[in-house]
């Protein structure tokens, strides 16, 4: 039949719904997860409180490296810097092979290819990443101690670095995974890193 | 107006941006405001981060086994959509506190990189349109390539930085300042020390 572009619209979005349905849904998981877990803690104490854990925190940042770059006017900026160059590399790598699974982007080659291309960027980008975290931490640990925002950063890293390496890694390598699983698995992946990121970002905005 | 800094053309826009209340909001809202600069620097991942995957393709790093057309074709409108995003929150952040980054010696560095970013992606454009079949498939483009490519690394990597800064006020205007900053960040000669 030959409908007008304008009247043949809804169908294309309702084949796009239903041609995406697996990272859909996993998008509306997401979002509730994030919805449910993140405002719940805000009235409550930290895992390092509750675990007492403040003096342990305290005594981290009184050592060499914490001290000198709380004392630097330069250092602290410099190396957050540095954090940001980690975040491009790493963000960079996740979003090429994410999209990859997710059917979009670099469809010519296959996941296996695609992953190989990228995962030693990922590598680099981690060290980066925790090369210059660790340092960053070290300069406002008690800070760190009492910031929701972190322990966000910290648990959702964790699990996004398990993740990525126990499943989404050997899921891209297997043939034969329906598109529908592999769109999952891009959608778990973009979330659980963007989560690490935003909380990390919020660490500066609370307390 | 603002006696600290010098009445240029770019500061009377700026103050004239300042009077909008919507600024004001903007500049003081609670939450509005760190979330456009939340979306700011996360975006970096987007943009930064895929552009980087690209420009080691041409540097011959990563991707050697994939064309550098579908790099370009399949890869990198996904970075410029990060931009476009980049821009959006950007002039925002700009609304929000113009006068005060009008004379930001960090936000005039990450403008002039900004141009040069522009330029050299105008080079690599004319570059690739020239002869791009002949290396398309090579693991190392020629070296012209690469150097736009390393190029562009180091720029963008310069903007992060510029950008950071801007968040610190080590050259303000109204600070002790030499007067290469004064000079610099457009301050008012009458003010300099």
């Amino acid at each position: 039949m030959n409908l007008p572009r304008v009247a043949q619209r809804p169908r294309l979005a309702a084949r796009w719904i239903v041609g995406h349905r697996c990272a859909l849904t996993i998008v509306i998981l997401v979002a509730v997860l994030w919805w449910l877990l993140l405002p719940w803690k805000s009235n409550a104490v930290t895992w390092c409180e509750a675990f007492g854990w403040v003096d342990f925190y305290r005594e981290m940042g009184d050592g060499w490296v914490g001290r000198t770059i709380g004392e630097s006017l330069w250092l602290f900026p410099v190396i957050e810097v540095v954090h940001l160059f980690g975040l491009a590399i790493l963000g960079g790598s996740v979003i090429v092979m994410d999209l990859r699974l997710l059917g979009v982007g670099l469809k010519g080659a296959s996941p296996a290819r695609v992953l190989a291309n990228t995962r030693p960027w990922l590598f680099v980008g981690l060290i980066v990443m925790i090369a210059t975290g660790v340092p960053l931490f070290l300069s406002e640990t008690t800070k760190c101690c009492f910031n929701h925002s972190f322990e966000v950063k910290i648990a959702s890293l964790f699990l996004a670095v398990l993740y990525t390496f126990a499943v989404r890694n050997r899921i891209a390598v297997r043939e034969g995974v329906s598109t529908c699983a592999m769109q999952g698995v891009a959608v778990l992946s973009l979330g659980l890193w963007f989560t690490v990121a935003a909380a990390g970002r919020w660490i500066g905005f609370s307390g | 107006m603002d006696s600290r800094y010098d009445p240029s053309l770019l500061h009377s826009f700026a103050e004239w941006l300042d009077t909008h209340a919507w600024s004001t909001a903007l500049h003081e809202s609670l939450w509005v405001w760190p979330l456009v600069e939340s979306t700011h620097v996360l975006t970096v991942a987007l943009f930064v981060g895929v552009l980087v995957m690209v420009d080691l393709r041409l540097l011959g790093f990563a991707f050697k086994d994939t064309p550098v057309s579908a790099m370009t074709g399949r890869v990198l409108p996904w970075s410029i959509g990060g931009f476009c995003v980049m821009v959006v929150t950007g002039l925002l952040l700009f609304y929000a506190n113009p006068v005060h980054l009008a004379h930001n010696v960090w936000f005039r560095l990450k403008l002039i990189l900004l141009v040069m970013a522009a330029v050299n992606a105008w080079a690599f454009h004319r570059r690739v349109s020239r002869d791009r079949e002949r290396w398309d498939s090579q693991p190392r483009p020629p070296v012209s390539v690469r150097l736009v490519a390393a190029t562009s690394v180091s720029v963008w990597a310069g903007v992060i930085l510029a950008g950071r800064m801007i968040a610190y006020n080590w050259f303000e205007c109204g600070r002790d300042q030499s007067a290469f900053i004064i000079w610099a960040a457009g301050c008012a000669v009458d003010l300099a020390p």
